[in-house]
């Protein structure tokens, strides 16, 4: 069995004192930096670069790893608690998670997370050790064309986020897809929508926009409905998830599971497309699709699943092709580079105690996250026991110290807080954000991916129906907007029979 | 009570900020800052810090790195630009800080707006093409698109990189004609190019190390005017017959304009003195880098020269932005 030696391999490098230490410390630190609102892993990995340059590459790669992975947990804690999403891939844990606290189930949207988490992080690390060659190849299969199909199919999946009207909820995807397009154009380098502004010529930052939109114009809404704060910190309810809950989640994690190891895989998207289309998912699957956005456990379990395996398998197209697939992993390269590594095929085979080292370190910061976490949920919930009035200021102060920290920017600081003042609008109009955010996240990957093919393919627009991956990807897209139609069908049936 | 004590001690210490300081050897008083335009983990970023991480050791003093990235360099550089000219906010400047001003007539920052301190080490791009092309020499692939003109696709990951500025150079060298393909920066072409899609590209020697030795990848030529130690069979794009070909993405260290010269001649020697270390040297190695080893007048001139010849590329192929 190769895979068991490999894995032996694997644990023999990391069962250190100093490599389960460095684990520890950076999925501690992760957690740390993913409860802070806005401080996200790109730049705590940034500003600890200089700090591992002294340490041997394992123990180094094994702490940035933690932090990364730890920070999507930490993530999910302020999304839950505080309607703050810290990385685009907690969006969506916002959305039912929040809703679950506003109910006093703050614990077991805790609970769930964190176990489901757990869950797909041991199998997602199972699934990078067995199969990480054939998958990075699979991964290279995706060209232009693929892109562009795939970013599809998450647009249309946006709509099904929604809760409410389908109009508000495309005109909100627009919106996104707008917003997307301010800075410099791939194709021409012409500035659009930049207003001679050098701080928008790269674009807007997600974390500027989720944070504002999300987080600031949350704190608004409450601090208008002074009483209405007060019910939701008076009853805390159960801290652990209840087997009823369990009966719930436990598919919706399964499945969370296999589509986020998938997504993870895309350079690019990936990561956030698995949270969203895991959402979408169970929201097509549920008996009763209305008690999404209500606090539906299965609405944390399938995403916080899906996130977590996504961030693991991120990890395949580094590993094994010297490919980053979004910031974090960019500056794993970095730091890989620092020692003297040239991140890619030929690390596995000249490096094998670094390659599965790290691989089995994955699954033990893992366990220190389960372990670390679920004594910290109580803490957690009785946090929201501390009173709004000390407790927003402190929120605000860390988000702005997060928006600074991602560019040195204080531009962005005020932009966030226009995006807060935007966001407060959209929840008297009742718009949704989360289709916006998808949209401004897909968009310009949309385009750049559309432009690219269609020049690739000389102006032939059969590229996409030719190549087997596109062509799946488009029937799906097809098929998802027929089930979209689908309820609205069955409804005016059963109209009709009734009048029978 | 104690304003009377604070307010002399605080007019004092401005006072003394203020005097013009003769002793310059004291210098580095506090940690220097060296602000890197580009993303950290990136190539600039990491080979900025192999260098910085020794001279602060040689210091005692810590140099911190700060990324500001934007806007192809110009946020960094205008950070810098507007800094005070002290020696404590340096810049790692590129050649986006001669060729931005020409691209771009609007550029706020340019060349002139810094002292040049000296070049740090830099990997060369590399003349690829994937395995699976037919072309094994830099002949083969010019025959090659000759007999195909417009139909083999070039990546172009930045507008006024050091690839799409080689690529334009080497294309109208060699009369011959390929589709460029925009990306946002190198490492996202690089699936296009391992699957086939992108025929041929100039790209960094770093980035397509571990392709080469996996067989993805086949290197045509070199894109600076000395051959790489670690591919020594490796032809130089002069070697070939086209030496204006050779773009080396070269970066330096800058200080804002009227820094003190005793303190721009100072930061030259502790960068000559680290580049010649032991480890830095291996580092540098390992990232496939090449250094010019310009200092002070010598890559001021250089300076000159490249703007001279990027505007004539520029402008033959109208390159500019609108």
């Amino acid at each position: 069995m190769e895979l068991i030696s490999h894995l032996g391999i694997g644990l023999e490098a990391v069962l250190t004192w100093q490599n389960l230490g460095y684990c520890f410390l950076g999925v501690l630190l992760g957690t740390l930096i993913g409860v802070l609102p806005g401080l996200g892993p790109v730049a705590t990995i940034a500003m600890l670069l200089p700090v591992t340059y002294g340490l041997p590459p394992l123990s180094a790669l094994i702490m940035l790893a933690g932090i990364y992975y730890g920070a999507q947990y930490g993530g999910s804690t302020t999304a839950i608690l505080v309607n703050l999403p810290g990385e685009s891939s907690s969006v969506v844990t916002c959305l039912d998670g929040y809703a679950m606290a506003r109910q006093g189930r703050a614990g077991v949207a805790l609970g769930v997370a964190a176990l489901g988490s757990f869950f797909a992080g041991t199998i997602a690390t199972l699934v990078i050790a067995a199969a990480a060659a054939p998958l990075a190849e699979f991964a290279l299969k995706f060209g232009p064309a693929e892109y562009f199909s795939l970013m599809l199919l998450g647009l249309i999946a946006a709509v099904v986020l929604a809760q409410g009207d389908v109009f508000k909820a495309i005109a909100m995807v627009v919106l996104g897809l707008l917003l997307g397009l301010v800075g410099t154009d791939v194709g021409s380098g012409a500035e659009r929508f930049t207003f001679g502004i050098p701080e928008l010529s790269d674009g807007i930052s997600f974390v500027v926009l989720s944070m504002g939109l999300f987080g600031i114009a949350e704190i608004i809404i409450n601090l208008e409905q002074t009483s209405g704060r007060d019910v939701f910190t008076a009853r805390i309810g159960s801290l652990l998830p209840g087997r009823e809950d369990v009966r719930r989640a436990w598919k919706p994690v399964l499945r969370g599971t296999t589509l986020g190891s998938i997504l993870g895989i895309l350079p690019g998207g990936g990561a956030v497309l698995s949270s969203f289309s895991a959402y979408t998912l169970e929201k097509r699957l549920a008996n009763d699709p209305s008690r999404f956005g209500k606090g539906a456990i299965e609405g944390v379990a399938g995403p916080e699943a899906a996130n977590n395996a996504g961030a693991q398998t991120s990890f395949i197209p580094l590993l094994v092709m010297g490919l980053p697939s979004n910031p974090v992993m960019a500056l794993m390269v970095g730091a890989m580079m620092i020692h003297g590594i040239v991140p890619g095929p030929q690390v596995m085979e000249e490096r094998p105690a670094l390659f599965w080292g790290l691989i089995v370190s994955m699954w033990f910061g893992n366990l220190f996250l389960v372990l670390l976490n679920m004594p910290l949920i109580g803490l957690w919930v009785r946090l929201l026991k501390v009173p709004y009035r000390l407790l927003y200021p402190v929120i605000l102060l860390f988000c702005c110290i997060g928006v600074y920290s991602i560019n040195n920017s204080a531009f962005e600081v005020g932009l966030t807080l226009f995006f807060g003042v935007l966001g407060y609008l959209f929840v008297k109009l009742h718009c949704e954000p989360a289709p916006l955010l998808l949209g401004f996240v897909l968009g310009p990957m949309m385009e750049e991916n559309l432009r690219r093919a269609m020049l690739l393919a000389r102006g032939d627009a059969r590229v996409f129906f030719t190549r087997p991956i596109s062509l799946t990807l488009l029937v799906a897209s097809a098929l998802l907007l027929c089930v979209m139609a689908w309820p609205r069908a069955r409804k005016a049936r059963d109209l009709a029979f009734q009048e029978n | 009570m104690k304003t009377r004590f604070f307010l002399p001690a605080i007019l004092l210490v401005f006072g003394l900020l203020l005097l013009p300081r003769a002793a310059w050897s004291e210098y580095p008083e506090h940690p220097v800052k060296v602000i890197v335009p580009y993303p950290a983990g990136g190539i600039v970023d990491v080979a900025t810090r192999i260098v910085t991480e020794r001279i602060a050791q040689d210091w005692g003093q810590p140099i911190v790195v700060e990324n500001r990235p934007g806007a192809n360099g110009n946020i960094g550089a205008a950070a810098v630009k507007n800094a005070a000219p002290d020696g404590y906010t340096l810049l790692i400047g590129s050649t986006f800080l001669v060729t931005n001003p020409l691209l771009d007539r609007h550029s706020r920052v340019g060349h002139e707006d810094f002292v040049p301190i000296g070049t740090m080490g830099m990997p060369p791009n590399l003349l690829a093409v994937p395995a699976a092309s037919p072309a094994k020499s830099l002949q083969d692939f010019i025959a090659l698109a000759k007999s195909r003109p417009g139909e083999l696709n070039a990546p172009n990951p930045g507008i006024g990189s050091s690839n799409h500025l080689g690529t334009e150079a080497f294309v109208s060298l060699a009369g011959i004609e390929l589709t460029q393909v925009n990306y946002k920066g190198q490492p996202p072409f690089i699936p296009d190019l391992l699957n086939g899609q992108i025929d041929f590209t100039f790209i960094s020697a770093a980035l397509a190390a571990p392709h080469i030795r996996s067989g993805k990848l086949r290197p045509l030529a070199v894109s600076y005017d000395k051959r790489l130690k670690s591919h020594p069979d490796l032809p130089t794009v002069g070697e070939l017959g086209y030496p204006e070909a050779a773009v080396l993405p070269w970066t330096g260290f800058f200080a804002p304009a009227r820094t003190p010269a005793p303190i721009v001649h100072r930061l030259a020697t502790e960068l000559k003195k680290a580049l010649q270390d032991a480890e830095v040297i291996r580092r540098n190695d390992a990232l496939e880098a090449v250094n010019p080893d310009l200092f002070l007048e010598d890559f001021a001139r250089f300076l000159k020269s490249e703007s001279r010849r990027w505007r004539k590329v520029i402008d033959e192929h109208h390159l500019q932005a609108e």
